[in-house]
């Protein structure tokens, strides 16, 4: 069968867990929300924020009847995870209460990354479909990696044995997918493919779909049909007219980048400042419903 | 302050903080170049697994040493430079050897923490240690070698404020003594309630696991001291007025409660914040009005929401900077019509610092 641009996507739309990626800056956050909304048409689904400050930790919020929007946080994720294990609720007061765990919850580097990816984890059985909006780049890839570094220093513990599951599941593409976000700019560009080669890298069999968010529409042409062409040694642009073009061209240019790549493309969209981010999401969600349909 | 120029003239160090993707390492890098022009030895440093300052330097790679910078600066721009500029890349596992060499002379105490799988395994790209190896650079460059400014591209992080956390968190482990727990022979002087959360940590991760923990707090007690000094002098640089901090922040509404967060806890912290530079705005390009042309109409709808998104801001910053008395200053910088590929393009934002200050 040919294979579409969207297969990957939709592919990854059908995911228990999906893991939206990218560099920062990129649109990830609207993306994982429309993505979320999409799988909440027809399943129960929580969308996952990671340590955002402006939020309480582990604020669970309702959007719809069939979607939660969880605020993971470190602290939180490990007060929860040493209840779970430990048992007895005397034991756990204890451990939690006692300086020097309180202190390598909130300080060991690490132990954040691990305990917030088992949160994740450990949701997935409450859920049809996780989607979580991930930290940038490096970032999400530390959360990866910490599994990894924690299951080979705690060997032959409780905690290598959850972080062996959890490398089970993660590494399982029936049950994860990977939708790596960019916009049409050569240092995201590349810095996805990166990505990409990192995922594999970590889990070899991971599957990895790719968004081309904010995509400039065409510039104006000219009588005859063909772009305007404006001189390149200017730095700045001076009307909107030769930015656009400029624009245009550039990015033309720079998915050069992703030759070969199958994406799907979410174009430019620009809202009215107010609810500027409700709006972006449901006008991406529409977008996406298109391109899954 | 009343610029970045302010900025430049008046401090040692400057922090540029932001969330990913908003050009942080431009603008750091730009203030650099500007910084040199003004004839300062200059350093930028920049602590990222994906190496974005070496692509916006348009340079393969950069070292772990510093890349003098200058001579290729006079070609693109055209001009003398008076100063002097440096950028560097530093490497994780070098860059932590380096900091525990500066603690000890014992080479056997430096051996056994190197050693220790805990500190190979989170010396380690991707691990979660960036913030740390960030303030070690610092003060590193500041205090060792003779530059008049240190620039530092803060890390890309969970949020911008885990950069301002890492020095106080790394000095509670000593200041609190929480060291001492792991030095204690068999946890044979432990209080009860100590002993019990260790043997549920022994539980959860493995008695190999509590080895290496108990062998690396022996092996950092011997250059606690020194460890706890140096986080001292870190904190004190940051608190004094010999650092300024700076938040790059893209036009948009969101930006707006994220700054306000931002200043609050610089605020609480004692730090001292010298403005926001507002980067990749569209609002100086002239509009056609008459053009029904889709991705004009798309800049003016971009255009027109920086200027709310602007408005939102500077009540948020303003609001929460109120009492700290010391000015702001708003740097608004347009798109270019390019890439970033090179000094030469950053030189050319660096001349925009020039325009007038919102």
């Amino acid at each position: 069968m040919e294979k579409t641009p969207h297969e990957a996507l939709i592919h990854a739309s059908r995911k228990p867990i999906l893991f939206v990626q990218g560099k920062g800056g990129v649109g990830k956050s609207s993306v994982a929300l429309a993505m979320a909304h999409l799988a909440s048409k027809t399943h129960r689904t929580l969308l996952v924020s990671l340590e955002d400050p402006l939020r309480e930790p582990f604020d669970l919020r309702k959007l719809s009847p069939t979607l939660d929007h969880l605020n993971n946080e470190a602290t939180a994720a490990f007060e929860q995870y040493a209840g779970i294990k430990i048992g007895a609720p005397n034991l756990v007061k204890v451990f939690l209460q006692n300086r020097f765990m309180r202190y390598l919850a909130k300080a060991a580097p690490g132990i954040r990354e691990l305990v917030l990816i088992g949160k994740i984890w450990f949701e997935h059985k409450n859920y049809d479909r996780i989607v979580v909006d991930m930290p940038a780049t490096g970032h999400g890839l530390t959360l990866f990696q910490s599994l990894f570094n924690w299951g080979n220093l705690f060997e032959g513990s409780i905690l290598a044995k959850d972080a062996k599951a959890m490398i089970d599941t993660l590494s399982d593409p029936a049950l994860v997918g990977h939708l790596v976000v960019s916009i049409p700019e050569e240092m995201p560009l590349v810095e996805s493919l990166e990505l990409r080669g990192h995922l594999i890298r970590i889990f070899p069999r991971a599957e990895v779909a790719f968004a081309l968010n904010r995509r400039f529409p065409a510039p104006a042409t000219l009588p005859d049909g063909k772009p305007e062409v404006f001189p390149e040694d200017r730095p700045f642009a001076l009307t909107a007219r030769e930015h656009a073009a400029r624009k245009a061209k550039l990015e033309g240019e720079n998915l050069e980048l992703w030759s070969g790549v199958l994406f799907t493309e979410i174009p430019y969209l620009a809202p009215p400042a107010e609810r500027a981010f409700d709006l972006i999401v449901e006008k991406m969600t529409d977008v996406l419903r298109e391109r899954l349909a | 302050m009343k610029s970045i120029f302010d900025s430049i003239e008046r401090r040692k160090v400057l922090i540029t903080c932001g969330t990913g993707g908003v050009g942080k390492t431009t603008v750091s890098a730009s203030i650099g170049v500007k910084a040199a022009m003004l004839g300062k030895k200059v350093i930028v440093i920049t602590i990222d697994p994906a190496k974005r300052l070496a692509t916006s330097l348009g340079l393969e790679k950069l070292g772990h040493e510093p890349t003098d910078l200058t001579t290729a600066l006079e070609k693109c721009s055209g001009k003398k430079i008076p100063g002097k500029l440096f950028a560097l890349m530093p490497k994780s596992r070098e860059s932590f050897e380096r900091m525990i060499r500066s603690l000890t002379t014992n080479e056997a105490a430096v051996q056994r923490i190197f050693k220790n799988p805990i500190l190979s395994t989170f010396s380690q790209d991707f691990s979660g240690a960036n913030e740390y190896l960030a303030l070690e650079e610092l003060i590193f460059f500041h205090l060792e070698k003779d530059f008049d400014l240190v620039i530092l591209d803060t890390p890309p992080s969970r949020n911008t404020l885990s950069f301002l956390e890492a020095p106080q968190l790394l000095a509670r482990f000593f200041e609190e003594k929480l060291i001492r727990f792991l030095v204690m022979p068999a946890n044979r002087f432990l209080a009860f309630g100590m002993r019990k959360a260790f043997s549920v940590l022994e539980r959860l991760t493995g008695a190999g696991f509590m080895n290496q923990l108990f062998d690396f707090g022996e092996a950092l007690f011997e250059v606690q001291e020194n460890f706890l000094l140096k986080l001292k002098s870190i904190h004190k640089l940051l608190q004094s007025e010999e650092v300024g901090f700076l938040l790059v922040a893209a036009p948009t509404p969101e930006s707006a409660p994220e700054i306000g967060h931002f200043l609050e806890q610089i605020g609480e912290r004692g730090f001292h914040f010298d403005g926001v530079f507002l980067n990749r705005s569209v609002g100086h390009l002239r509009p056609d009005p008459t053009s029904t042309d889709e991705s004009e109409r798309l800049l003016s709808a971009i255009a027109a929401r920086e200027k709310i998104a602007y408005a939102s801001l500077k009540s948020a910053a303003d609001s929460k900077h109120r009492g700290l008395s010391a000015e702001l200053f708003y740097h608004q910088l347009p798109e270019l019509a390019r890439d970033v590929h090179g000094l030469e393009d950053l030189f050319h934002v660096s001349t925009l610092f020039d325009r007038d200050s919102l």
